[in-house]
């Protein structure tokens, strides 16, 4: 099993590799290596915490829709790079499980017995405070021993269906334009138009009406989004 | 523990806007997760190449959950129209 130290010296390699600092080399070879390795150790304690989180949405007699995702190679690096003081050793997000959920209620609900049952590192609240993006959700990060015993972090959102179809669609237009809109990066007018409809949705979805002046502003949000919405060329 | 959850391998072509392969592993999670960092190794540099591993308790599940890459899966609120779908 490879030690923090080696993972966070994996993680610098990577992060140089991805700045294009460094060439390609055997040493960002053994680091890929490394990061996969460390990777593949979150998939145990990730079944768990999904068992857990189920346990925690039957409990609540909410419907389960949940699973579980080990993240993306590409997307681990980019983060490192983005991020230049995180250490490879301590990103919350390798693993992460996700339950899309009815109601603000119910993710309410679940929050409270999931922080009761096992104490979290940390909680995310985008529901009180969305990203710049829009994006709203509920991120509760737990720990879970691996097959060595080594305590990993993973990360459990909890969504509405209403913040869920945002997110999705985002993530779809994302991968479209090859850009992460929902970290905030990405054409400024669809970045404004994806927050402005994210608005509309929280207002919708806390039962009131959304006032014409958001309507007009999406509205022109739109029309100026559009030349940037089409990706690239196939 | 994680007996009951099954394993899914996808990559999705954002060029074509569409699902290249899916790959089914059961609860062999070991095997899942040895094929994604193969197939990442594979398809690397391939920017308009996706290839994520998902595990849920079906299929169905999980073209709920991970609905960006399967067609027509979730609602579209009419706020989002021509935003999550092919332009």
């Amino acid at each position: 099993m490879v030690t923090p130290s080696a993972v966070n010296r994996a993680g610098r390699v990577l992060r140089a590799w991805w700045a294009e600092e460094v060439e390609r080399s055997p040493a960002v070879d053994q680091a890929l290596e490394v990061m996969f390795e460390f990777r593949a150790a979150h998939q145990y304690p990730l079944g768990k915490a999904n068992m857990g989180l189920r346990s925690v949405v039957q409990s609540e007699g909410c419907p389960m829709e949940i699973s579980q995702r080990l993240k993306r190679a590409p997307t681990i690096v980019d983060k490192l790079f983005r991020e230049p003081s995180m250490k490879l050793s301590t990103m919350q997000d390798i693993g992460g499980c996700r339950a899309v959920l009815e109601s603000i209620e119910e993710v309410r609900a679940v929050e409270r017995r999931l922080k009761r049952n096992r104490h979290p590192v940390r909680v995310y609240d985008y529901i009180t405070t969305p990203r710049a993006s829009g994006y709203r959700a509920v991120h509760v990060i737990v720990t879970y021993e691996d097959q060595g015993h080594v305590h990993r972090r993973i990360e459990v959102q909890l969504r509405t269906k209403t913040m869920h179809e945002w997110a999705i669609a985002v993530e779809r237009l994302s991968g479209r334009i090859k850009d992460d809109l929902k970290g905030s990066r990405g054409p400024k007018p669809v970045l404004d138009l994806l927050a402005a409809i994210s608005k509309a949705m929280e207002i919708e979805e806390r039962g009131q009406t959304v006032p014409g002046e958001l309507l007009a502003e999406m509205g022109r949000l739109r029309t100026l989004a559009v030349p940037y919405m089409g990706g690239p060329t196939p | 523990m994680t007996d009951r959850i099954k394993h899914f391998l996808i990559v999705f072509d954002h060029a074509k806007g569409e699902m290249a392969q899916l790959v089914e592993f059961g609860e062999d999670s070991d095997r899942a997760v040895a094929a994604y960092s193969a197939k990442e190794k594979e398809l690397q540099g391939k920017d308009m190449v996706e290839i994520v591993l998902i595990g849920s308790d079906s299929l169905s599940t999980v073209k709920l959950t991970h609905a960006n890459y399967f067609d027509g899966s979730v609602a579209v609120s009419k706020y989002l129209e021509g935003i999550g779908t092919s332009a």
